[in-house]
């Protein structure tokens, strides 16, 4: 959507928002400054997002989310950091600590810059005269930070591949799938939320595929996972392939991030070489109870040993300890994709896969876990096509 | 005897208006908004709205809501955005 007006930004609607029980509390119990008709006098100490830093505002009525919350992803991007420990050293850390603030940590996300306002990435302002909003709207804040791999994949704004089947058919938003639960963190603690014997301690996630898998494909498709529908390559593949590699298309990856701060005007910037569309499967290396998969789509991530030179020279000396080759949930679901046609669209198929040719050879000691060493092999006797009715 | 019964009528039933019209007056005042944003129009004064601003305390404007409801005020007042210019090359 168009980016809002400044005053559109800061509208209150007097219709919506005042009998709505958050309208009921005083503006200045969140927002601070005071009671004045002089604009200066009154943002005397304004408080623009009540929900930034320790989300006191929202903490004093929502206490059970805002306790798991300041845990999760969204709050932390621990996502990051698990990555940069485990590439970097604990000596390069006061740089890359300059660097995560300059680059990375925008996309910290409060309770606001999804239920309150658009994210800064689009402008920023409020959802509605200020109504607070339980779900958040997905293409005014979803799909504003996660807009160009998921959102584009997902709403179909990739040149020549179609949107997802789950936002094309039935025209789901990514709440269907992807609950409060995920969103908000895991709790640490099931018995926060749920009374009964659920009270295993449960430690954050330290990345967006720890832990359990959820969403879950099989969730909404439980016959696939019991193995109990007729397609045969679910009863042949049930376990060892990720759904997405049959059932995605190609996909965004990226070359080579590099970012700065600008000479000209000290703002923090970042380029990329290269950004184009693959389909590529290799091995998972992400292996759980719950993501038993032997193959998963994998996606090129753009970091590569001299990403964040400005900050210093070798601060990620460990590069090579995670693939930059990385384990992928492309969100363009096909029912019929080129890989569903037949068996051997995929089998005796090297194009389809990630091997040591593909992979850039400054980066294949990275890549060893999940470079395909083998393509599965040509099978003779066909079965045809596993097209559903 | 008949007219001191009758006078004695009409000053009950006097007594009982008066008392119903105190109950609708109390019953107003409680339900006044605290947080309405002010019509930007002021109505003239008639003397029935004087009457009641006797009997009923003035509900005290919210001068946040009063500025942050009030469309051409903001448009007035907001700042114009200095958009500066992007440096980063490719996709984020």
């Amino acid at each position: 959507m168009a980016p809002l007006e400044p005053w559109e930004k800061v509208f209150v609607s007097a219709e919506k928002f005042l009998p709505t029980v958050h309208g009921q509390i005083p503006c200045t119990d969140c927002h601070g400054g005071k009671q004045s008709s002089d604009k200066n006098e009154a943002h005397t100490d304004i408080v623009a997002r009540p929900s930034n830093g320790e989300a006191k505002a929202c903490a004093n009525c929502h206490t059970d989310i805002s306790g798991v919350y300041s845990t999760s992803l969204h709050a932390q991007q621990t996502g990051y950091w698990t990555a940069l420990n485990t590439r970097s050293v604990p000596e390069n850390h006061p740089a890359l600590e300059e660097m995560f603030g300059n680059h990375c940590a925008s996309c910290h996300t409060t309770c606001g810059d999804c239920h309150v306002a658009q994210p800064k990435s689009v402008g920023g302002g409020l959802f509605e005269g200020h109504l607070f909003i339980a779900q958040p709207p997905m293409t005014r804040s979803c799909t504003a930070c996660h807009g160009s791999r998921v959102g584009n994949e997902y709403l179909g704004k990739t040149e020549g591949i179609p949107g997802d089947v789950h936002f094309r058919e039935g025209r789901m938003n990514c709440v269907n799938c992807h609950t409060s639960h995920e969103l908000h963190g895991q709790p640490s603690n099931c018995s926060q939320c749920h009374e009964g014997i659920e009270d295993t301690t449960i430690p954050p996630a330290d990345h967006r595929y720890d832990g359990v898998q959820s969403p879950s494909c099989v969730s909404c498709h439980p016959d696939v996972g019991l193995k109990s529908d007729d397609v045969q390559m679910h009863q042949q593949h049930g376990a060892d392939l990720s759904c997405q590699v049959c059932h995605s298309v190609s996909y965004t990856s990226c070359d080579s991030c590099h970012v700065q701060i600008s000479n000209k005007t000290g703002n923090p910037y970042f380029t990329t070489d290269a950004t184009y569309l693959t389909f590529l499967i290799g091995r998972n290396t992400l292996k759980s109870f719950t993501r038993p998969y032997d193959y998963v789509p994998v996606r090129h991530i753009p970091v590569d040993p001299h990403s964040y030179d400005f900050y210093g020279d070798n601060l990620l000396p460990n590069f090579n300890l995670l693939p930059n080759w990385a384990y992928a949930t492309p969100h363009n679901i096909q029912r019929n994709t080129p890989q569903t046609a037949t068996c051997n669209a995929c089998h005796g198929n090297a194009d389809l896969f990630l091997t040591a040719d593909k992979v850039n050879p400054e980066e294949l000691e990275a890549n060893l876990d999940v470079i395909v060493l083998e393509v599965p092999a040509v099978i003779s006797d066909t079965v045809g096509t596993t097209e559903t009715p | 005897m008949k007219k001191l019964f009758l006078r004695l009528t009409l000053f009950i039933l006097a007594l009982g208006l008066a008392a119903c019209g105190q109950v609708k007056a109390d019953l107003s005042a409680q339900s006044q908004p605290t947080r309405q944003a002010p019509t930007p129009q002021a109505a003239t004064p008639t003397t029935a709205a004087v009457e009641a601003a006797v009997v009923t305390e003035a509900a005290p404007v919210d001068e946040c809501v009063a500025c942050h409801t009030n469309k051409e005020l903001l448009i007035q007042v907001a700042e114009p955005e200095v958009k500066t210019e992007s440096e980063s090359e490719g996709t984020g």
